[in-house]
């Protein structure tokens, strides 16, 4: 007769399984979830590409077409928060939502694509986003050394290249003068 | 019997969404459903959580979802791990074992794309290298939950939630937008003109004590409060409410302070 009294214990303790598929599922408050990216505040500077453990985000650019690619892919992300830690903009931030079965690799990734600058000397591409460019230079204005700054706020607009013939003009200009 | 009918799940309590979940589970699954468990070298998070999946709190064989030993008894292989170089061959041979129709289900970052070691010289970088894949279920470990959901879609029983996203910008200009708290650096006047320094110093000291979740949390509070108040007086009453509104934890008393005393040496050089 020993299993009636398990009969009644389990009453008294009730049903513990949660039924999952007929309501929602309520993870914890801090959980970390799917990352999610705010794109309208992104400037892709990369700085979650360089922190991801797992390489899952990429940020490349594509001088062709003039932009910066921002990409995750879900599949391979370890949930880790760095990107969230490192964001300077704070554009990326980790959901509670954690249900990310999928039927294809496809519907794990996401792509934001930013336009780049351009170059104030040669009119090519910048090797930022314009976005970037716009922080930098209102973070500068608000800084305590901006009219120290301001001569070199030229040389923020310019590609690589630019840059480099720029900075040997200075220099020649410095040694014959 | 009463004792029986309170032990059952309640149909009252239970919404009318969920009895359409419930009506479609038994509906399509006609018969139990055998399922493999298939280590291709993972680090056995996953395989703690798809043994969780299996615990009362969950339970996957409510619908029949049973563990099987052999790829012979198997309808679904759940597969975790990246694969190692020493498992490619064993992976290929469970897979021909296992008879048709069958599914194959990732478990983990690293059966969906390799995980940390994706380019590794000692894996095969995920299970798609080597077999045809029917439904990758992300996580580092996956909730059991998440276990269970990709169980439920690979049988067609639930729809997946997540889809494709992608966002081209148009107009640079006008589709930026700062969040905060970065955006209260240029929104609003407030006591003291927050400089960059000080606004990297803030939020430097905040998350140096309190972390990058709760220290950006803190932060956006205070600049909340910088903009309320006309004096420095004033700013160290009003500082009371941040330790108020997290439940007086002396920890952020402390780093208020410290916050506090920042903006009065930032006050006290520009005057």
């Amino acid at each position: 007769m020993a299993f009636i009294k398990l009969i009644e214990h389990s009453s008294r303790r009730g049903v513990a399984t949660h039924p999952y598929p007929e309501k929602p599922f309520e993870v914890d408050e801090l959980y970390r979830g799917k990352p999610v990216l705010d794109a309208s505040a992104c400037i892709g500077c990369g700085a979650c590409a360089n922190a991801c453990p797992a390489e899952t985000i990429k940020v490349e650019t594509d001088y062709g077409k003039g932009v910066r690619r921002w990409t995750i892919y879900y599949g391979r992300c370890i949930f880790c928060a760095r990107c969230q830690e490192v964001c300077p903009v704070n554009a990326i931030e980790l959901s509670r939502e954690f249900e990310l079965a999928a039927k294809n690799r496809e519907d794990l990734t996401v792509v934001a694509e930013f336009k780049l600058g351009s170059c104030a000397k040669c009119k090519g591409y910048l090797d930022v986003s314009i976005r970037h460019v716009e922080l930098a230079q209102k973070l500068l204005e608000r800084s305590e050394i901006a009219n120290i700054m301001q001569e070199l706020a030229r040389y923020m607009v310019m590609c690589l290249k630019c840059k480099r013939s720029f900075f040997v003009e200075k220099l020649g200009e410095a040694t014959r003068g | 019997m009463a004792i029986l009918a309170k032990m059952l799940p309640q149909s009252t309590s239970v919404e009318k969404l969920g009895e359409e979940v419930k009506r479609r589970i038994f509906g399509t699954l006609k018969r139990s459903l055998y399922v493999l468990r298939v280590d291709t070298g993972s680090c056995n998070g996953c395989e703690i959580e798809i043994f969780a999946a299996l615990s009362p709190l969950y339970d996957v064989e409510r619908f029949g979802i049973r563990l099987v030993i052999s790829p012979r008894h198997a309808d679904a292989l759940l597969v975790t791990g990246p694969v190692t170089r020493q498992y490619r061959a064993v992976l290929e041979r469970v897979y021909r074992m296992t008879p048709d129709p069958k599914v194959v289900i990732a478990i983990g970052a690293c059966a969906c794309g390799g995980g940390v070691w994706y380019n590794s010289f000692a894996v095969e970088g995920g299970i798609d290298q080597v077999i045809p894949v029917d439904v990758y279920v992300p996580g580092c470990p996956p909730h059991p939950v998440a276990i269970l959901q990709g169980i439920l879609v690979a049988l067609d029983v639930l729809k997946q939630k997540i889809e494709k996203v992608s966002y081209r910008e148009e107009k640079p200009e006008e589709e930026w937008k700062l969040r905060p708290p970065l955006a209260l650096l240029f929104e609003r006047e407030t006591l003291v003109k927050i400089s960059w320094e000080l606004y990297r110093d803030i939020m430097r000291t905040a998350r140096k004590y309190l972390g990058y979740l709760y220290g950006v949390q803190l932060v956006k509070d205070y600049f909340a409060l910088l903009s309320e108040v006309r004096t420095l007086g004033e700013l160290r009453e009003a500082s009371k409410k941040i330790v108020e509104a997290w439940n007086r934890d002396p920890r952020i008393a402390q780093v208020v302070e410290e916050l506090n005393k920042l903006v009065e040496k930032h006050f006290a050089q520009k005057h």
